[in-house]
C-alpha cells in the first residue's frame, strides 16, 4: 500500500468514528434517574433545611444530580406520574416520576406511608423570597426533582 | 381551644365561596409540552412538574414552570435546549399571568366541558409578551381540567436559532397545556 492510499484509509477511518460518534451522541437517552445511584441520601425536612440556609449555592451543589429523598408521601397524581413528599409546614419535595418505573412501582407507593425517592434535582420554588413567580396564593417551599424511581438500597 | 376551631372554621369557610366552589384550584404537577420540531427532526419536550393555580371568582390564572424541568427523549437534544435556546441557568423560569375573559360561562359546581379564552403575559427567556388562547376546562367532580394550544415566536422571546439547525429547529414552538387542578385544601 503507497503513502496515498494510507493517507485515505486513514482519513476514512477517522470519519467513520467521528460519525460513529456523532450518532451516538444524537441518539443518546436522556439520563434517568433509575439509571443510576444517587450522590447523597437525605431526610425530606434536612433537605430543606439545607435550602434555607443558601439556596443558591445548595442548588448549585444539586443541579443536574440525582439525589435521594426520603419521607412520608403527601399526594400520589397517578395520571401524571408525579409524588410529593411532606417536608414541614408548607413545604414539600415534588417528584416527577419517569413513566416505566411509575408503572412497575406505583403499587409501593402510598399516601401516608414513608418512601425514599431518587431523582435529578433540577430547581426550586419559594426559598430567598422569589417565590415562583405567582401571587395569586402564598408559594410553598418546593424542591423539584425529576425522572423519579423508588430508591431501592 | 374554642377560638382554634373557631379559627380553622373561618379559614375552611375563606377556602369556600357560599356557592360550595372551591376559592382557588391548583396543581404541581401540570403538563406543558414544548415542540419545535420540524419534518427533519422531532424535537419534543414535556414538562410535569407546571405548578398552576385558578381563581374561579375573578377568572384569574397563573402558570410557573422551571425550564430545566423539560424532559426530551436525546440527551444531546435536552443540552442544546437548556444551553444554547432558552438559556436556563441565566432564565430558570417561566410563567404566565392572565385572566379567564369568559369566566362566567363556567360553572365549577356542575361537570361539563366549556371553551374558554385565557388572555395574559408569557414572560420566557426573560422577555414579557402578551398571549391569548383559547382552551377548554373540563370539570369533572371536584377536579378540573385544563387544556389549551398555542403558538410562539423564537424570536418573540429573543432565543436564537442558529442558521446551522435552522432546518431542525422551528422557529415557531408549539405550547400544549395539560393540568389537572384539584380544590386547594
Amino acid at each position: 500500500m503507497n503513502k496515498r492510499k494510507k493517507i485515505i484509509l486513514f482519513i476514512l477511518i477517522v470519519v467513520v468514528i467521528a460519525g460513529g460518534y456523532v450518532f451516538y451522541l444524537a441518539k443518546k437517552r436522556t439520563a434517568s434517574a433509575a439509571d443510576s445511584k444517587p450522590i447523597v441520601e437525605l431526610a425530606s425536612i434536612i433537605l430543606i433545611k439545607e435550602f434555607e440556609s443558601n439556596p443558591a449555592l445548595v442548588s448549585k451543589k444539586y443541579m443536574d444530580k440525582n439525589i435521594a429523598v426520603t419521607g412520608i408521601i403527601k399526594e400520589v397524581d397517578a395520571e401524571n406520574e408525579n409524588v410529593i413528599i411532606e417536608a414541614g409546614e408548607a413545604c414539600s419535595i415534588n417528584c416527577s416520576f419517569d413513566s416505566t418505573c411509575f408503572v412497575q412501582q406505583k403499587n409501593n407507593l402510598i399516601p401516608g406511608k414513608s418512601a425514599s425517592i431518587k431523582g435529578i434535582y433540577f430547581g426550586h420554588e419559594g426559598f430567598d423570597g422569589s417565590g415562583d413567580g405567582m401571587d395569586l396564593i402564598p408559594s410553598e417551599k418546593n424542591i423539584k426533582l425529576k425522572t423519579c424511581a423508588v430508591n431501592e438500597k | 381551644m374554642i377560638k382554634k376551631i373557631l379559627s380553622i372554621s373561618f379559614l375552611t369557610l375563606a377556602l369556600y365561596s357560599v356557592n360550595g366552589q372551591a376559592k382557588y384550584y391548583s396543581t404541581k404537577s401540570g403538563q406543558a409540552y414544548f415542540d419545535a420540531g420540524t419534518g427533519i427532526e422531532d424535537i419534543k419536550g414535556i414538562n410535569k412538574s407546571t405548578t398552576s393555580v385558578i381563581e374561579p371568582s375573578t377568572g384569574k390564572i397563573q402558570f410557573s414552570l422551571q425550564i430545566k424541568g423539560f424532559e426530551f427523549k436525546s440527551q444531546l437534544m435536552q443540552d442544546h435546549f437548556n444551553e444554547n435556546y432558552m438559556e436556563s441557568d441565566k432564565y430558570p423560569n417561566s410563567t404566565f399571568k392572565g385572566n379567564i375573559t369568559n369566566i362566567e360561562n363556567v360553572s365549577f359546581t356542575k361537570d361539563g366541558t366549556y371553551s374558554v379564552t385565557v388572555k395574559g403575559i408569557l414572560e420566557m427567556h426573560g422577555v414579557k409578551k402578551d398571549i391569548e388562547t383559547k382552551g377548554t376546562l373540563k370539570v369533572s367532580g371536584e377536579n378540573v381540567i385544563a387544556n389549551a394550544d398555542f403558538n410562539v415566536q423564537m424570536a418573540d422571546y429573543k432565543i436564537d436559532v442558529p442558521s446551522v439547525v435552522g432546518d431542525k429547529l422551528s422557529k415557531t414552538a408549539k405550547i400544549k397545556i395539560n393540568c389537572t387542578y384539584k380544590p386547594l385544601k
